[in-house]
């Protein structure tokens, strides 16, 4: 099978994720759901059931209109559309975090609304570098595992959980080889495949999806890197998934050479350690976490962060997918584009909402940023 | 008519104290900190460490009017306007600190607390990162459940002794565990004493004007743990008591309907909400933002508990059951409720609650959209209308 071919069927199963759901079901799979960030996925793997991403769709919001004033982000407001809607019926629980005011209300709101999928919550301490909020953690997570045992109806033994780290880790890293990979490649993985292979993975079991990516790395083993002249950049945000704004990434020649998107590479950034007890490992993972807006401090601030990623990847500059109404992105705005600034990395501001298709505002900004950045 | 302008004067002089004593700190060469208002106070009050909260002097420059510019400047220099606008009366404050009418010293570090909302730690990191000085954080993360556990207590508890170690380093004062009692005996005294001057519009008629509460509660914001504090709150309760003795209420105007009003106080529009109230002979009795300065406890346990507590950091069964529990006991026939723009921790479960309190009570809710501090986002023909038609329907 060619490479084409390849990303082809990463493309199906990103653009209708509902198809994924059902064939999970069909197959008697019970299917849990993950808002974003940091759900821990791996307990839910490790009780047999598969942890399916819910990050919003592009959709028309009406009925979530009764809950959210219309400054809620996109994808918080399109979640809940979805299930007030029907269309994630099917889904044996989701697992909403509080990482964000907006999150604490997402959780509220779906309890009173969607009554059919249980709201199973996911708090998460933002005091990470001390030990009793790692513990806090290790607590929470036991009351998630127990919540997953109860919905299965299986036992979750350590060596599940073992199991379902070794295959998330290998997740990680076979993501992280591939962002390296569209980064050789922008001619054969333009911005728009580069995230039908990520969004992917959120509506498929992890070992599936680490065996496709392989075989696509793979299928790029004896193919020339084709010259490529156009523009690299970094990327950051939240999310930037929709198809009509990074077609225009490539109709300008933008090669994504890293990515610092939530959505994207942020999952893949830290490691879970294979050692000791699965719980507290995936604690430390959650307190290892640096460089998100939904955090507080970290090892490495995020500004910084991308600062060492476009010199790393030789980049030409910055592009930030600011989610609209997202409060946490908009407080490390300014302080990323100072340390970027003081460092002489162009950065270009776009904003992005789940609700709009058109992006002919960003077109004429993209277009001129890269137009800049050629010179 | 003389007690209440003592009382009114009191509280008001206490609360200019705390911002002069703050200047005169700072001048002197102290360390300064800025706290969000729902830290733990009695560890500053315990420490005598010297601390303003930018969320009160935001909120007061609102109420001056002065805060349009300010939250201007904050967009001017990269913030978005959908931030929270005590943050961008802040940041805008901190960058260029102009001819306002309130001023605060700069601080030397930062207590901050996660229980009024995420927004307040981005807020806070950032200007830790620009100031380069230290953010002491207690975390006491949003409760989905209705009851505080004890592993969320243990965390609770653990970052409360940890906070204390770091603000030794860091200020060379030394905490004492006796010292730590007595303030929590008088802040506990102050909760009480709050709660009871808050209680008192229970009464047909209510002793006083419930926009009075808004002004008032600074003093339960910045010095709730000092005696002084408490002892002019007393006065304050004898004045009302008075009143209720001789049938005689503060507010002037005759109190037809009983309003619970929802939601953060929209500072810029306080005066117009207070002349509306009075053309439509309606009464704030109840308010859940004020209530929320109302902490009672008996123990260093049920003190961490009752932070866990405050409106923003409960669930939606407990936010409801707050609300209706104050109809029910001010008796309330309609409730107001501010749709603040920049709060949407709060903002984000208001329809649905308000839903519930109409589905549960009978009575009426009216919303309005407003703001905490940024004027642009009241609209005084928005609120005029809507107030008119709650009157309305409350008249039947």
């Amino acid at each position: 099978m060619h490479c084409e071919e390849r990303m082809e069927k990463f493309k199906a199963i990103a653009t209708n994720p509902r198809k994924q759901l059902d064939y999970y079901l069909s197959q008697g799979k019970k299917v849990i759901g993950c808002f974003p960030l940091y759900t821990p996925d791996e307990i839910v793997y490790a009780s047999g059931m598969i942890p399916f991403g819910i990050w919003g769709a592009e959709c028309k919001v009406s009925k979530a209109k009764r809950y959210y004033p219309a400054y809620i982000c996109g994808i918080l407001q399109t979640n809940l559309e979805l299930g007030l809607q029907g269309a994630l019926d099917g889904l044996s629980g989701v697992l909403i975090t509080v990482l964000c005011d907006s999150l604490k209300c997402a959780g509220q709101n779906w309890e009173l609304g969607v009554p059919q999928i249980e709201m199973i919550p996911v708090i998460h301490p933002q005091n990470r570098q001390s030990e009793a909020g790692k513990q806090f953690l290790v607590a929470q997570y036991q009351k998630i595992l127990c919540k997953m045992e109860e919905i299965s109806g299986e036992k979750i033994k350590a060596e599940d959980l073992r199991a379902a780290i070794k295959i998330y880790n290998a997740h990680r890293s076979v993501m992280r080889e591939f962002a390296e990979l569209a980064s050789v490649y922008p001619k054969d993985i333009s911005a728009k495949y580069r995230n039908y292979v990520i969004k992917s993975g959120y509506f498929m079991d992890k070992a599936e999806h680490v065996k496709l990516v392989r075989e696509l790395i793979i299928s790029f083993k004896d193919i020339p890197a084709k010259k490529f002249k156009g523009v690299r950049v970094v990327t950051t945000g939240i999310i930037a998934d929709s198809e009509n704004l990074l077609e225009i990434l490539n109709e300008n020649r933008i090669c994504i050479v890293a990515d610092e998107i939530a959505h994207e590479s942020r999952q893949f950034r830290v490691d879970v350690s294979e050692e000791g007890e699965p719980l507290e490992s995936l604690a430390s993972q959650f307190c290892d976490m640096y460089g998100c807006s939904t955090l507080i401090g970290g090892k490495i601030r995020r500004g910084e962060y991308i600062k060492k990623l476009v010199q790393k990847n030789n980049a030409d500059g910055v592009i930030v997918f600011m989610t609209k109404f997202c409060d946490p992105e908009e407080y490390d705005y300014p302080m990323i584009k100072k340390t970027l600034d003081e460092a002489g990395i162009p950065t270009l501001l776009i904003e992005v909402d789940k609700q709009v298709r058109n992006y002919e505002q960003a077109r004429t900004s993209i277009q001129t940023f890269a137009e800049i950045l050629r010179q | 008519m003389e007690k209440r302008i003592k009382a009114h004067t009191v509280i008001n002089q206490l609360v200019q104290d705390h911002y002069c004593r703050a200047l005169s700190a700072k001048k002197n060469g102290e360390m300064v900190g800025w706290c969000t208002s729902n830290f733990p106070q009695e560890i500053i009050e315990t420490m005598g460490l010297t601390v303003v909260y930018p969320e009160n002097h935001s909120a007061t420059l609102a109420a001056r009017q002065e805060a349009l510019p300010l939250c201007g400047h904050a967009e001017a220099i990269g913030y978005s306007n959908d931030i929270c606008s005590y943050a961008k009366v802040n940041l805008g404050y901190l960058d260029q600190v102009g001819d306002q009418s309130l001023h605060i010293p700069l601080p030397d570090y930062l207590l901050c607390c996660s229980n009024i909302c995420n927004q307040l730690m981005k807020w806070y990191e950032n200007i830790a990162q620009e100031l380069h000085i230290p953010m002491i954080f207690i975390d006491i993360p949003f409760n989905t459940d209705y009851e505080t556990d004890n592993i969320r207590l243990q965390y609770i508890k653990t970052q409360f002794y940890d906070a204390i170690k770091e603000l030794e380093k860091i200020t060379g004062k030394v905490f004492n565990e006796d010292k730590l009692k007595q303030v929590m005996r008088i802040s506990n005294e102050v909760g009480k004493a709050w709660n009871r001057i808050s209680d008192y519009a229970c009464h047909q008629p209510s002793p006083f004007s419930g926009t009075d509460l808004f002004v008032y509660m600074g003093a339960a914001v910045c010095i709730r743990g000092r005696e002084e504090t408490r002892d002019a709150f007393y006065v304050l309760l004898e004045e009302l008591e008075e009143a209720v003795r001789v049938n005689k209420s503060k507010c002037r105007y005759d109190q037809k309907y009983r309003i619970l009003y929802e939601g953060i106080c929209c500072w810029p529009a306080l005066l117009r909400i207070a002349t509306s109230m009075a053309l439509y002979g309606m009464n704030i009795v109840g308010a859940i933002y004020t209530n929320a300065y109302g902490i009672e406890y008996n123990s260093l346990d049920e003190m961490i508990k009752a932070y866990t507590c405050v409106p923003n950091a409960v669930n939606f069964e407990k936010a409801l059951d707050m609300r209706l529990a104050e109809i029910d006991k001010k008796h309330c026939d309609g409730a107001l409720v501010h749709m603040s723009r920049s709060c949407k921790v709060w903002s984000g479960i208001l329809y649905e609650l308000t839903r519930k309190i109409e589905e549960k009570t009978g009575t009426p809710t009216i919303f309005f959209d407003g703001d905490q501090a940024d004027p642009q986002n009241f609209s005084e023909a928005q609120y005029d209308t809507r107030i008119q038609g709650f009157y309305e329907v409350m008249k039947g």
